[in-house]
């Protein structure tokens, strides 16, 4: 082996180091979550597995613009969400046998779910936070800067998921939904658009986003703004739906539901850019 | 191995055999995970079918503890098993367990004021919820 492969090497297992660290961070308040033992539990088996299948292709394309070492393909981008998935996993089980929530009595496939459903933010977490921990020229955010309408959207909806899910799985969001009457829904979707605007408005004149000059609130609103808080809500209504909360429920709270939803969900879109 | 590396060069000679390793760890335990959890969904999705049974009974300092283990027999999960304990002479004893998952055990206790070795001790699941 070459000293220059050598390095190579440690510099991967540096990422991965930072990877573990990454899960850790973004992850324990979902390991620390009930909701999220049950969901591993009771889960219908097949969004389960669903779930863990658009993970995978999630963290891919997050890789692809961010990720945490600078990747030469899409190929390279599968081969480190596969080993930020192993990360995720490995940190969930630890976790989750540590605190004691998966046991002796437990069947194998009950604590492949549970594993399996905590394991998705955690691999999300891995390559997200791998990359903000790393020093400026180890992580990999050459295509974020560069990413077209649909990589922002990408990027917005990654955001998206990744904040929301830190809620998603929790009672509150029904609870929420129930104890809104209209006039409160309505409040929310405007108080959602409006921090989502001021987040990426905000982020625009940091230099976050290299816009076009005179790219005003109108034109911002009309391609971020709105555009952001529809993959907010579409996002939100499927991780509701991933996690049967809108089995036997009317349309009427499946909205207020993924409205609830759609606030974190909407924020984490606007910071995607800085968060990714 | 070297032989072997020979043979088979990965295709992009720059990605280190560390990211290939943890690739493929981590491509073993999605399918190992997807696995799991298909196989899982292809069981027999019964209703739960609880059986109860007494483990042991411990004089305690107000009367005697009785411990319990409910095993879920069915493929589903009972949430909010009711557990009761009746004594011969009319005293009953209440527990409810949150949750006793398909193809699994839970154990709890009961308190009886009188000895419950001096007659039949009936204990029974009453009821559960869907999770």
């Amino acid at each position: 082996m070459t000293s220059e492969s050598l390095a190579a090497e440690i510099r991967y297992a540096q990422a991965l180091a930072r990877a573990a660290a990454g899960a850790l961070l973004f992850s324990l308040p979902l390991f620390m979550t009930e909701e999220m033992w049950r969901f591993g539990l009771y889960m219908d088996r097949h969004r389960l597995a669903l779930m863990v299948v658009l993970a995978l292709g999630l963290i891919t394309g997050v890789s692809y613009y961010s990720g945490f070492e600078r990747t030469t393909g899409l190929f390279d981008d599968a081969l480190d969400a596969l080993a930020a998935f192993a990360v995720g996993a490995v940190v969930t089980l630890a976790a989750v046998v540590i605190f004691g929530v998966v046991g002796r009595e437990m069947t194998v496939g009950e604590i492949a779910g549970i594993v399996a459903v905590c394991a998705v933010p955690a691999g999300m977490g891995a390559v997200v936070a791998a990359n903000q921990l790393a020093a400026p020229e180890d992580g990999d955010d050459r295509r974020k800067r560069e990413a077209g309408y649909f990589g922002e959207l990408f990027l917005m909806g990654a955001g998206a998921l990744f904040f929301g899910f830190n809620v998603a799985p929790t009672e509150e969001m029904m609870l929420i939904g129930y104890k809104m009457t209209a006039v409160h829904t309505v409040m929310l979707v405007v108080a959602s658009a409006a921090a989502l605007h001021l987040l990426v408005y905000s982020l625009q004149l940091r230099g976050q986003h290299e816009r076009r000059e005179g790219s005003g609130h109108m034109a911002t609103f009309l391609h971020y703004t709105l555009a952001g808080y529809g993959v907010a809500l579409g996002v939100s209504l499927g991780v509701l739906w991933f996690f049967g909360r809108l089995d036997g429920v009317d349309a009427a709270m499946a909205a207020r539901m993924t409205i609830v939803l759609g606030l974190p969900a909407s924020i984490g879109a606007a910071a995607a850019r800085l968060v990714l | 191995m070297a032989g072997r590396a020979k043979q088979k060069a990965p295709p992009t000679p720059d990605i280190p055999i560390l990211e290939w390793v943890s690739a493929g760890a981590g491509g073993l335990m999605a399918l190992a995970l997807l696995a799991l959890v298909l196989i899982d969904a292809r069981k027999e999705h019964e209703p739960p079918i609880l059986k109860i049974a007494a483990l042991e009974t411990v004089r305690t300092a107000g009367g005697w503890r009785v411990m319990f283990e409910v095993r879920n027999e069915g493929g589903e999960t009972a949430a909010g098993v009711h557990v009761t304990g009746a004594l011969a002479d009319g005293e009953t004893a209440n527990a409810v367990l949150d949750v006793v998952p398909g193809g699994s055990a839970a154990e709890g206790g009961l308190f009886f004021k009188s000895d419950p070795r001096a007659g039949r001790l009936a204990l029974r699941a009453e009821g559960f919820v869907e999770p």
